[in-house]
């Protein structure tokens, strides 16, 4: 049923109309009962009266021996037919209206007898000391009409109320739904982008939640937005920098007629182009990694995954003069991760050591027990950040003072976000001898180590 | 014309240094707030392009300080925040004038040269001097509708003097103003300059006060 108003009528309606016809039901049979009870008495006190008047068979039979309809009976009201019969089978006397027929024969007590098509409930009186037997019946046609007219009495305000109460029912829903009608009129006229709080003070206790609810929702939905915005601004602003440089080196390679100051823009162009590249690709990881659809975690060994990076970076290692040195404590060390999540995770912790390490110094990855969870490192030898920015350097977008590499301020937002999904951290700390610490902390329940191959470990 | 640039994007620093000096602009680069905050203190820039976005703070902040002191260094914004919001911002701030990231360089060159000139008192982009004429857009220098070819500094030292006739400008100065600090001074060749353009438009043009300077008169 399409309408709260509607379904909620019928249902009231509907069990108004059974509670008001089992009530009628049962003031049908009981006073049905009740009349029969009454009418039958009635009979007994008016034989018992016939009975007492009438004098004896002979006497009755000498004084009026054919004319019965004279014997001078009391005249009760006309529903009642009353006859006197001899018990030898003899009408000595009856009432007007009463069929010629006996209306009963045998003893005393009640009985029924159909005469003509009426069904006459009858009382009878026999007496062996007067020889008479005095019978008194009721129509019972004229008892149903009785009944019929006390039920129908009943009956017709019942249904006038019935039709009352189902306009008041209609009204009284309505009423009752008006703080629902509010809330769905106040929904309906809404900006599609308006997601502040609908502002319903004073509501029922019923609707409260659903208000509640409702504008939770809004705020939840509103913040996501305001961080899309801000973070769609953010990756757009990033983008004209590089997209500036390479402008402006495309102007100079078109200006100058010199040939060292035009293979300069020229090499700064295809750096520029790198470096959206990067970005661009980052961006598409962090849309990834943050789609809410998580790649199923496996078993996946740490050694091989640093293998795997140094590979890929090894044009990066190479020209920038720095080893990757996956230690020991690695070599048989698996992470349960997704494995691509991993890689992003563990390449971007590379990628950001790469640039700020000196020449021919190393970035070392290695595994040590912190508290409950087992820490992975990444150390370089590099600056380090300064004290001030550790705490905001995680920030989208955000790039250290010292930074001189490609970056674009989101590797260490999609190492933290990777994290996140595994219940990991990443905890950044300058070194005292120097170099920073990057560390991917897991529990130690999402590690284990394998039995060590003959052949594991390089350092 | 001596101008600071403050950006922090290595490649871009790189494009508007090499840039404006391709423009003729004595430039001077420097990377964060603090730098920059140095460089304006030793240094009297004709004037300075900021970014807002900086490794150490915003451009605006900076603007706010040098305004509050006082400086009127004539400031273009460059900036990747580029809304109408942005710009009235930056404008509200004592900016100069607004540039959004990315750019041409010829119209950053062209947006500093004129800050710099409606600095100066001079709303237009030609310069003239009695019958000489130099239109720092086109960098030519004209006498009677006749051009004259000039180098790079020569021009910018004849700017100078046109810019301000009758202020004497002291070696130092014009130094300062003709070359930035990654450029190699030699111990005369202010005095080099000066001699070419003397052999070009003849003795009379710029003139030597003794122990001061130079200056051209003032007309």
């Amino acid at each position: 049923m399409k309408s709260l108003r509607v379904r909620l009528f019928v249902l009231l309606a509907a069990m108004t109309v059974l509670v008001w016809s089992a009530a009628a039901a049962w003031i049908y049979v009981s006073t049905r009962a009740e009349v029969q009870r009454v009418l039958d008495r009635r009979l007994v006190e008016a034989a018992g009266m016939v009975a007492s008047l009438a004098t004896d068979a002979e006497d009755l039979l000498v004084r009026q021996p054919n004319r019965s309809r004279l014997v001078p009976l009391p005249r009760y009201s006309r529903q009642l037919s009353c006859q006197i019969w001899t018990l030898d089978g003899r009408l000595v006397g009856r009432s007007s209206g009463a069929p010629s027929q006996a209306l009963a024969d045998g003893g005393s007590g009640f009985s029924e007898r159909v005469i003509s098509g009426e069904t006459w409930r009858v009382y009878t009186i026999a007496d062996a000391g007067r020889q008479i037997r005095v019978s008194v019946g009721d129509n019972l046609r004229v008892r149903q009409h009785l009944i019929g007219d006390l039920m129908l009495g009943l009956l017709v305000p019942a249904i006038a109320g019935l039709v009352a109460l189902a306009v008041l029912i209609w009204a009284a829903v309505g009423a009752g739904l008006a703080p629902l009608r509010e809330v769905a009129r106040l929904l309906a006229r809404r900006d599609p982008s308006d997601f502040s709080v609908l502002g319903i003070e004073r509501t029922t206790e019923e609707i409260k939640p659903l208000i509640a609810a409702i504008d939770t929702q809004f705020a939840r939905l509103e913040q996501a937005r305001a961080d899309e915005r801000h973070f769609i601004a953010s990756a757009a602003h990033e983008l004209q920098t590089p997209l500036a440089g390479l402008r402006a080196h495309a102007d100079i390679a078109s200006m100058t007629d010199d040939a060292a100051t035009r293979g300069r823009s020229l090499h700064s162009i295809r750096k520029s182009v790198d470096r959206t590249a990067r970005l661009v690709g980052q961006l598409l990881d962090l849309s990834r990694e943050e789609s809410g659809d998580p790649l199923p975690p496996q078993w996946v060994s740490v050694a091989a995954t640093v293998e795997g990076l140094a590979d890929e970076l090894a044009v990066d290692l190479r020209r920038a003069g720095v080893q990757l040195i996956a230690t020991n404590s690695v070599a048989n060390l698996d992470i349960h991760i997704a494995p691509a999540s991993f890689v992003l995770a563990l390449g971007n912790l590379i990628k950001n050591a790469i640039p700020h390490s000196p020449r021919n110094s190393s970035v070392k990855i290695s595994a040590e027990p912190r508290d409950d969870c087992i820490a992975l490192c990444v150390r370089d030898q590099g600056p380090g950040i300064p004290h001030e920015e550790l705490g905001r350097i995680r920030g989208r977008f955000v790039r250290g003072t010292r930074e001189r590499g490609p970056g674009s301020g989101l590797g260490l937002s999609i190492v933290e976000l990777v994290l996140s999904q595994i219940g990991g951290v990443l905890d950044l700390r300058n070194l005292s001898r120097g170099g920073l610490e990057a560390a991917i902390l897991v529990s130690t329940k999402l590690t284990r180590r394998r039995a060590p191959a003959p052949d594991s470990g390089k350092d | 014309m001596r101008i600071l640039v403050v950006e922090d994007d290595e490649i871009l620093f790189d494009a508007i240094r090499t840039g404006l000096e391709l423009e003729g602009f004595a430039v001077d680069a420097v990377e964060t707030i603090a730098d920059a905050r140095e460089a304006a203190a030793s240094i009297d820039y004709d004037a300075v392009v900021l970014d807002i976005g900086l490794p150490d703070g915003t451009g605006l902040d900076l603007l706010g300080e040098w305004r509050k002191a006082g400086r009127s260094v004539p400031v273009l914004l460059l900036t990747a925040h580029n809304t109408t919001r942005d710009r009235i911002g930056g404008l509200d701030s004592g900016a100069d004038d607004y540039l959004g990231k990315p750019f041409d360089l010829h119209e950053l060159a062209a947006r500093v040269r004129a800050i710099a000139r409606r600095s100066k008192g001079n709303s237009s982009p030609a310069l003239s001097w009695g019958e000489y004429m130099l239109d720092s857009a086109s960098r030519e220098l004209t006498r009677d509708g006749e051009a004259i070819s000039l180098s790079r500094r020569e021009f910018a030292l004849l700017e100078a003097l046109f810019e301000q006739p009758g202020r004497i400008f002291s070696r130092a100065q014009l130094e300062e103003r003709l070359y930035g600090w990654q450029d190699d001074i030699g111990s005369n060749t202010v005095e080099v300059h000066v001699h070419k353009l003397r052999s070009k438009l003849g003795r009379e043009v710029i003139q030597t006060v003794r122990g001061q300077g130079y200056k051209v008169a003032r007309r």
